[in-house]
């Protein structure tokens, strides 16, 4: 327990920054990383751009607001929360669009109806993890992309979507060896940056 | 922390789902199974953490990390990279190193080029300390169990095999001194910074190499006052380019004062002023290391005497080699006597009787006389082998001297042009080029440059002493006195004060003549000493020297008299030089003919008649020197010499070797000097021998 303690004192977290100072350039940081994020949430929740920029804008205010006083506890996942925030944006959203449909009652009918009835607190904490760690990957991957020719990345994600070395060599023709070394200087770079990002944010 | 921004869309648009993967992998620390190949993978710089070591004048020494080989290197970078002369001659000088893969020369690992510190090199990071320092502890505290004699002969035999593996890959290093020999704990010895080194072209011919790069020093020397090398370690061809090609042997004077600081832990040229230093040099004055430190240490003669013969001023009498300088060392590690030494047959005895203390004395005894004849028959070769290259040598580094000077002052008076100064560093070296011209008896070329350089300070006393003096040995007494009157507190030193006081007597003379009278020609010869005698009597001759002259001057009854005033003037010095008769007076026939190709001059029966010094420049093309006491072989070498006549004089056996490259077609000889069997067949067909 002690150690935990410890563990939780010398990772100074951009959470953390937040809540002990809220200065500007922490909370700059916070909206760099989690603005997209909460935007891609809620396009995977079937809102459109429009929309969605208009939740993000509400969740970043909530977030604001109530970050400072954020317990952090470590069975409690702060993206779940912040998860839990969106959604509730969300059904406050729908339920807004709903009032303003209430005499056509058309909603439901153009993929509009609130997707959220089925969604269980719980699920939605997984589904935020799963969703952070594919973006937290995906912003790795453009934070590095640039020490790499594009050759290079493009043979990575090609193996990385599940072809063989074999045939990527084929197609880009170049030997399997450096197939495999591109390959492996690209997930050694990528694996570091994830942990520098993982570390950077908590 | 600075962002990229990436619009929403951009970052929903570029969501992989299929590299979840990797966070997991992140996460589990999966990928870290190959932990070395990762971290290599991954490597973006590769030398890291610079902290600074060493700064020169040029470079500055980082001590830093080569991540790739996880091991801590010296980095070299480039003070001052926007020149790109300067970054060039960096890289340059890092290639060269490279170049050169030997245990005992300091190993170059990289070279590259960093955005922020321009370009670098990489080289071997070396505990221990430099030789500089080792020598500076012991001369503070004289006893060092480290570093007997003996160990500092070990440290110096690696530099030796360092620089004789350079100069067989053609490159001399030009700088060589104990600062720049790094000695480790276990024996590593490593000689750095080879900043200077040049790459000669063709290791046989230096002179091409050292042609470009001489104007170069000569003016680092005179005008920015830096100098390429190190005073006290720097051989005299190195502080005046007129002394001849920076090549091997310069690297092998190096090493002589190296070898000199390890015997005494002195300089060899210690001043308080670069000037003084510079001047030794030149000069090459120097104690022996036993004179220069305290009784009680023990120095061997044999390794004084190898010191010393590196360090002669003149190249052609240093080693050859580095390789032969560092078996002189080898040879006293074991025991034997060096050649420098010159040892005697009692040291080379006793030597070997301390090397085989065991062997019993009688064998010994037979095996001296043996040894004896084997020694000498050693010593007839070694001078038989030396005497033979040195008359072309001779020849042909004057040619080359004359084109280096040349080149150095067209060089020296463009760059002056551009400062308009003159330092007292480059007055130094104006009087060497003077000096030179003067030597070479070109007396136009030594007043135009003269004139030349004293445009720019006309009220420099040593320049007007200079003009003076050139004007001088002209006969332009007047403009000698003009001078001369300038030339401050030169006035009162010699030759400067006697030629204030004659001039005027010469003025007076010189007044509506065409040339002054052989007497007093004559006594004006001998109211110098040395050197300027010779320039005053050089003048004089040069009139006369070769056979187109001699026919100018028999145009018209004017210059015949002036030719036969020449021909008195050659009579009255002969008689005054005679050395061999003090007291007896000497008797001196002395009768000639002017023929159409040049003199022929008769001297026979002049009893006691010996130095000729005086008629050597004459175009003399019959000699007879019959019943007189002339010994030298100079007549061998003489351009216009047809005929002579050496019969009864005291030359005993005469150089054969010398007479194939002369233009003599008879000799005249009595029967004692003529050894038949001696003559090679090429002498005979060219020469008719009068035997009487």
């Amino acid at each position: 327990m002690d150690a935990d303690d410890n563990i939780y004192k010398t990772r100074v977290t951009l959470l953390e920054k937040i809540k002990n100072k809220h200065d500007d350039e922490s909370w700059e940081d916070f909206v760099f990383y989690y603005k997209n994020f909460i935007y891609i949430i809620c396009r995977r929740m079937n809102l459109n751009h429009h929309d969605s920029e208009e939740i993000v804008q509400k969740v970043l205010l909530i977030s604001w607001n109530k970050l400072p006083e954020f317990s952090y506890d470590k069975k409690q996942n702060f993206r779940g929360w912040l998860c839990q925030v969106t959604k509730n944006c969300v059904k406050d959203f729908f339920r807004f669009v709903n009032r303003q449909n209430t005499k056509v009652e058309k909603a439901s009918q153009d993929g509009q109806t609130n997707p959220l009835h089925n969604v269980s607190i719980p699920d939605i904490e997984k589904i935020a993890e799963e969703e952070w760690n594919t973006y937290l990957a995906s912003m790795a991957l453009m934070n590095i992309k640039d020490k790499f020719s594009e050759k290079v990345i493009d043979v990575f994600l090609k193996l990385s979507e599940g072809s063989s070395i074999a045939s990527v060599g084929e197609e880009l023709d170049l030997p399997p060896n450096t197939v495999s070394v591109y390959k492996k200087r690209v997930t050694a770079t990528l694996c570091k940056e994830i942990r520098r990002l993982n570390h950077e944010l908590g | 922390m600075a962002h990229k921004d990436i619009s929403p869309e951009d970052a929903f648009d570029n969501v992989k789902p299929s590299l979840l993967q990797y966070v997991e992998m992140a996460e589990l620390g999966q990928n870290e199974s190959e932990p070395i190949f990762d971290e290599i993978l991954t490597i973006e710089e590769r030398y890291i953490e610079s902290a600074s070591l060493n700064q020169g004048g040029m470079k500055k020494i980082l001590k830093t990390r080569d991540a790739l080989t996880n091991r801590p290197v010296a980095k070299a970078i480039l003070l001052d990279f926007e020149d790109s002369s300067k970054t060039e001659n960096f890289l340059r000088e890092a290639r060269l190193t490279a170049s050169l893969e030997h245990p005992n020369i300091m190993p170059v690992y990289d070279i590259g080029v960093d955005e922020k510190e321009g370009p670098y090199f990489i080289m071997k990071l070396v505990g221990g300390k430099n030789l500089a320092d080792i020598l500076k502890s012991l001369s503070a505290n004289e006893e060092d169990a480290n570093y007997t004699l003996r160990e500092l002969m070990i440290i110096f035999l690696k530099v030796c095999d360092a620089v004789a593996y350079a100069h067989s890959k053609g490159i001399v290093h030009l700088d060589l001194k104990p600062e720049n020999i790094q000695v480790g704990d276990f024996g590593e010895v490593l000689v750095c910074d080879w900043g200077l080194a040049k790459v000669l072209n063709r290791p046989e011919d230096v002179s091409e190499a050292s042609i470009d790069l001489d104007p170069c020093i000569y003016n680092d020397v005179t005008l920015d006052g830096c100098i390429k090398g190190t005073p006290g370690y720097m051989a005299p061809e190195q502080v005046n380019p007129v002394l001849g090609p920076k090549n091997q042997k310069t690297d092998v004077y190096a090493l002589g004062g190296i070898l000199y600081s390890l015997l005494c832990y002195k300089v060899p040229f210690e001043s308080d002023t670069l000037e003084k230093v510079l001047k030794e040099t030149l000069v090459g004055d120097l104690p022996l290391p036993s004179e220069r430190t305290i009784e009680s240490k023990k120095i061997p003669a044999s390794l004084e005497a190898v010191a010393m013969k590196a360090l002669e001023i003149k190249p052609e009498w240093r080693y050859e080699t580095a390789s032969e300088l560092r078996q002189e060392i080898n040879k006293w590690m074991g025991g034997f006597a060096t050649e420098a030494e010159n040892a005697s047959f009692a040291t080379a005895l006793w030597l070997l009787l301390k090397r085989h203390k065991a062997v019993s004395f009688l064998i010994l005894l037979l095996f001296c006389s043996s040894m004896f004849a084997v020694y000498k028959i050693k010593q007839n070769e070694k001078i038989a082998i030396s005497n033979e290259k040195v008359a072309l040598e001779n020849e042909r580094v004057a040619l080359e001297n004359e084109k280096k000077a040349k080149e150095a002052l067209d060089l020296y008076l463009k760059e002056k042009e551009l400062t308009g100064l003159i330092s007292e560093h480059t007055i130094d070296q104006l009087k060497v080029i003077n000096d030179f011209y003067l030597d070479n008896l070109n007396f136009d070329k030594a007043i135009d440059f003269v004139n030349k350089t004293i445009e720019f300070q006309p009220d420099n006393e040593f320049l007007n002493a200079l003009k003076g003096e050139t004007h001088f040995y002209r006969q332009e007494y007047e403009e000698a006195l003009t001078a001369l009157k300038k030339a401050g507190q030169y006035a009162n030193e010699e030759p400067y004060k006697k030629m204030i006081e004659i001039a005027p007597k010469y003025i007076l003379l010189m007044e509506g003549k065409d040339f002054i009278k052989a007497p007093y020609l004559a006594d004006l010869v001998y109211s110098f000493r040395d050197k300027h005698r010779s320039l005053v009597f050089g003048y004089e001759t040069e009139k006369f020297t070769s056979n187109d002259k001699y026919k100018k001057y028999q145009s018209s009854p004017i210059k015949i008299a002036e030719l036969e005033n020449h021909l008195e003037l050659c009579r009255l010095l002969l008689l005054r030089s005679q050395k061999s008769k003090k007291n007896k007076k000497i008797q001196l026939n002395y009768t000639y003919t002017l023929e159409d190709e040049g003199i022929n001059l008769d001297l026979s029966n002049s009893h006691g008649l010996d130095n000729l010094g005086y008629i050597t420049h004459l175009p003399i093309i019959k000699l007879n020197v019959e019943n007189t006491f002339f010994w030298r072989q100079w007549p061998f070498k003489h351009y216009y010499l047809k005929a002579i006549n050496l019969k009864n004089t005291k030359i005993k056996k005469l150089s054969y070797n010398a007479m194939i490259n002369s233009n003599l077609n008879e000799i005249t000889l009595s029967q004692t000097q003529y050894d038949e069997s001696d003559i090679r067949s090429g002498v005979k067909k060219k020469i008719q021998f009068n035997i009487k």
